[in-house]
C-alpha cells in the first residue's frame, strides 16, 4: 500500500454513562495512543449525553453525523480518512434503547460521514451480554480483554482493572497493527478486520552476549510463542567476519525489520557489534521521492532500550541511540512484562507508520524535510540535506518540543525551522 | 528558546477540570492538558508570562505543577539572580505569577516556593489586601474551625485576588533599591471550565 494512501484513523471511545470504567479505559486508550510529546491519532469519547439535548440520552453526534436539533461536529484532524468507533459494550448499553438504536443505525452504515473518510468498528465485550448488542455490530470480531467483567466500581489503578487495561491495549494495538499492516479478507468491507497472518513483524534483539542474554531470550520466546511476529536473534555468537556483517546489514534493512529493542547491558556499550547494529538501525533512510512531489520525506523505524543494568554497575552512554525511549528490565519472573515491552515496542511501529502517512498530508513545498520521528542531533547528522544546507523546514511528529529541546537543535543545525505536525495539519 | 518580541505582557490562565461538563463534549482531562501545552508554549514562544491561581495540591486536576513544568523546560537557562535583577522595575519574561489569596497561600512551604522560584513568584494576597482593617483580622489559626468569618474573609480575600492581578503592582523587597514589579493582567483565557463548586 503506497504511504500517500495509509489509513489516518480518529478514535472515538464508546461507552455507555453507567458503566464507570469506560471512562477509566477511555482514557488510557488516550494516553497510549497519544504518548506525551510524541503524538498520535487523535481520540475522543462519546458517554454523556449531549449537552445540547440531555433528554435523548444520546452522547454528542460524530463527525458527519447529523441528528435533529443538534449541530454536526467536525473532525479533529483535517489529515484524518477514517473515523474508529471503539466501542465498550456491556450490560449498561446493551439494555438501553437508545443506545441500541443509535448502534443499529451505526452498524447499518446510516450515520452519515464526512467526505473522504470511511469508518469501521472496534467492538470490545466487556461482559458476556455484549454479544446481545443489535444488528452488524454482532457480526464482526470483538476484542476480548482478560480479566473481564469488572466489578462496578474498579478503576485502572486496582490490580483488576489493570489486567483488563493491558489486555485492551494489547488487543487494540495488534488490531490497529493489522489494519496498517494486514491483508483485507476476501469480500469484507471492514478494514479492521484483516486476516489473521499479515507480513511477520520483525523485531531484532540486538544484546550483550556477556550479559544481556536473559532478557533478550525472554523477550524472543514471547515473541514466537504469543505473539504473530518473528525474532532476529543471534542465538549462536557467530564470529566477526564479512559473512555475518551481510547477515547483519541484511536483518537491519527497513524492509526486512520493523523495530529494534536494545538491551541495554553493562557490557553492551563496549561490543562494537552491537554499536554497529545501533548505528546501522539507527540511521534515517530516504523515502523513494514521489513524482512531481519537492518535500524530502525521511523515515527511521522505532528502537526500544530496555534497560537491563544491575543496581551499583557502571557503563557508558550510546549516542547512536539518541531520544529512543527506555523501559526499565523487570529481572525477576514479573507476570506480563515481556507483553508490555513488546506491546510498547508495537505500539511505537504503529505510531511510525501512523506519523509517515501524517507527514504525507503535509503541503508540498520546496526546502521541506518531513521525519516520521522526533528529531533529536544524532539522527538528524544522519540528513545531509540539514548538514549542508541552510533554509530547511524539518517538520516532525506529535505537538512540537520543548523551548529546551528546539534550542539545542537550533544550536546544532542554524538556519533550520523545526514544525510539529500539529501546528501544520490540526 | 529565544522570546521573539522585547516587551512582556502577562496573560491569566484559567483552567478547571469539570469532568461531566466536558464528558458530554467528548473530552476528558488530557485533552485539556495536551491544549493547555500548546497554548502556553505557543504563547511563551511570543513572550508571555503568565498569571494562575491553582492551588500546590498534587492532584491529578490541579495544573499549576504542568505549567511550571513548562515554563521550566523553556526558560532553564535564566538563573535565579538573573531574574531578580530583571524584576527590579523591568518585568521578566516566561514567568508565573501566582496569585494566592488567604488563606490558601498558608499551605505553600519555603520548601515549594525555594522549588520553583527560577520560574514562579508567589504573590500573597492578605486580609489587608482585601480591605479588612488589621484588628478585624481572622488568626491564621482559626483557620481549621471553617467559621462562617472564615468564609466570609476567605472568599472577600479570593474576590480581591482577581481583582488586585489586574493591575501593575510594586512590592519593596527589604534591602533592595528598586521595588519588585508585579505586572498586571492584560488578557485571561478560560480553558475547561467550572460551572458549580467554585
Amino acid at each position: 500500500m503506497s504511504v500517500r494512501k495509509q489509513p489516518i484513523p480518529e478514535i472515538f471511545v464508546l461507552w455507555h454513562p453507567e458503566f464507570k470504567f469506560g471512562e477509566f479505559l477511555g482514557r488510557s486508550v488516550h494516553r497510549w495512543l497519544r504518548p506525551e510529546g510524541g503524538g498520535g491519532p487523535q481520540v475522543f469519547f462519546r458517554s454523556l449525553p449531549s449537552p445540547e439535548m440531555p433528554a435523548a440520552r444520546l452522547p454528542l453526534p460524530l463527525p458527519g453525523e447529523r441528528r435533529a436539533g443538534l449541530s454536526s461536529v467536525g473532525m479533529g484532524c483535517r489529515a484524518s480518512n477514517l473515523q474508529v468507533i471503539l466501542v465498550l459494550i456491556e450490560e449498561n448499553m446493551v439494555a438501553d434503547a437508545s443506545w441500541r438504536h443509535w448502534l443499529e443505525l451505526l452498524g447499518a452504515g446510516k450515520v452519515g460521514l464526512p467526505k473522504g473518510v470511511a469508518r469501521e468498528f472496534v467492538p470490545v465485550a466487556m461482559d458476556s451480554t455484549a454479544f446481545n448488542v443489535p444488528g452488524r455490530l454482532r457480526e464482526l470480531n470483538f476484542l476480548r480483554p482478560s480479566g473481564i467483567p469488572v466489578p462496578a466500581d474498579t478503576r485502572t489503578t486496582d490490580p483488576a482493572g489493570r489486567v483488563v487495561e493491558q489486555s485492551l491495549l494489547k488487543q487494540l494495538t495488534e488490531a490497529f497493527c493489522r489494519l496498517y499492516f494486514g491483508r483485507r479478507r476476501p469480500g469484507r468491507s471492514s478494514g479492521m478486520e484483516r486476516d489473521g497472518m499479515p507480513p511477520k513483524i520483525r523485531i531484532f534483539l540486538s544484546h550483550a552476549k556477556e550479559d544481556g542474554t536473559v532478557p533478550a531470550k525472554r523477550l524472543r520466546d514471547y515473541i514466537y510463542s504469543q505473539t504473530q511476529m518473528a525474532a532476529f536473534y543471534d542465538e549462536n555468537d557467530i564470529p566477526t567476519s564479512s559473512t555475518f556483517a551481510r547477515v547483519l546489514d541484511h536483518a537491519l534493512r527497513e524492509e526486512e525489520t520493523a523495530a529494534l529493542v536494545a538491551v541495554r547491558s553493562a557490557r553492551y556499550a563496549s561490543r562494537p557489534w552491537c554499536r554497529r547494529e545501533i548505528a546501522l538501525f539507527r540511521r534515517p533512510r530516504l523515502e523513494a521521492p514521489e513524482k512531481g512531489r519537492q518535500s524530502q520525506h525521511w523515515r527511521l523505524s522505532p528502537t526500544l532500550v530496555v534497560e537491563a543494568m544491575d543496581g551499583g554497575k557502571h557503563t557508558w552512554g550510546i549516542p547512536e541511540l539518541g531520544n529512543a525511549p527506555v523501559i526499565g528490565w523487570e529481572s525477576g519472573e514479573t507476570a506480563g512484562h515481556e507483553e508490555r515491552v513488546v506491546t510498547t515496542l508495537l505500539r511505537d511501529v504503529l505510531l511510525a507508520a501512523y506519523h509517515r502517512a501524517v507527514g504525507c498530508t503535509i503541503t508540498d513545498r520546496p526546502g521541506q524535510v518531513i521525519l516520521n520521528w522526533a528529531p533529536d542531533p544524532i539522527t538528524l547528522l544522519g540528513i545531509p540535506e540539514l548538514r549542508s544546507r541552510e533554509g530547511r523546514t524539518v517538520f516532525f511528529p506529535g505537538r512540537g518540543l520543548s523551548g529546551m529541546e528546539l534550542g539545542l537543535l537550533e544550536d546544532y543545525f542554524p538556519g533550520v525551522r523545526f514544525r510539529s505536525f500539529e501546528e501544520e495539519v490540526s | 528558546m529565544k522570546a521573539k518580541v522585547s516587551e512582556p505582557w502577562v496573560v491569566a490562565l484559567g483552567i478547571s477540570y469539570q469532568r461531566a461538563n466536558l464528558l458530554a463534549r467528548g473530552l476528558g482531562l488530557e485533552h485539556l492538558n495536551e491544549l493547555l501545552t500548546r497554548l502556553v508554549r505557543g504563547l511563551l514562544r511570543h513572550g508571555a508570562s503568565f498569571a494562575y491561581g491553582g492551588h500546590w495540591r498534587n492532584e491529578e486536576d490541579n495544573f499549576t505543577y504542568e505549567l511550571l513544568r513548562l515554563l521550566s523546560a523553556e526558560v532553564a537557562d535564566v538563573s535565579v539572580s538573573a531574574r531578580e535583577s530583571e524584576t527590579r522595575g523591568v518585568m521578566p519574561l516566561g514567568m508565573l505569577y501566582n496569585h494566592s489569596a488567604w488563606p490558601n497561600y498558608l499551605e505553600i512551604t519555603p520548601g515549594i516556593e525555594a522549588r520553583w522560584v527560577h520560574c514562579c513568584r508567589i504573590v500573597r494576597i492578605d486580609q489587608g489586601h482585601a480591605g479588612f482593617p488589621g484588628k478585624e483580622w481572622v488568626s491564621d489559626s482559626e483557620v481549621a474551625s471553617s467559621s462562617s468569618r472564615v468564609l466570609l474573609h476567605e472568599a472577600v480575600a479570593t474576590g480581591a485576588t482577581r481583582r488586585l492581578m489586574l493591575e501593575r503592582r510594586s512590592i519593596m523587597v527589604p534591602g533592595a533599591v528598586e521595588p519588585e514589579v508585579i505586572p498586571g493582567v492584560v488578557a485571561r483565557v478560560v480553558m475547561g471550565g467550572r460551572i458549580a463548586g467554585y
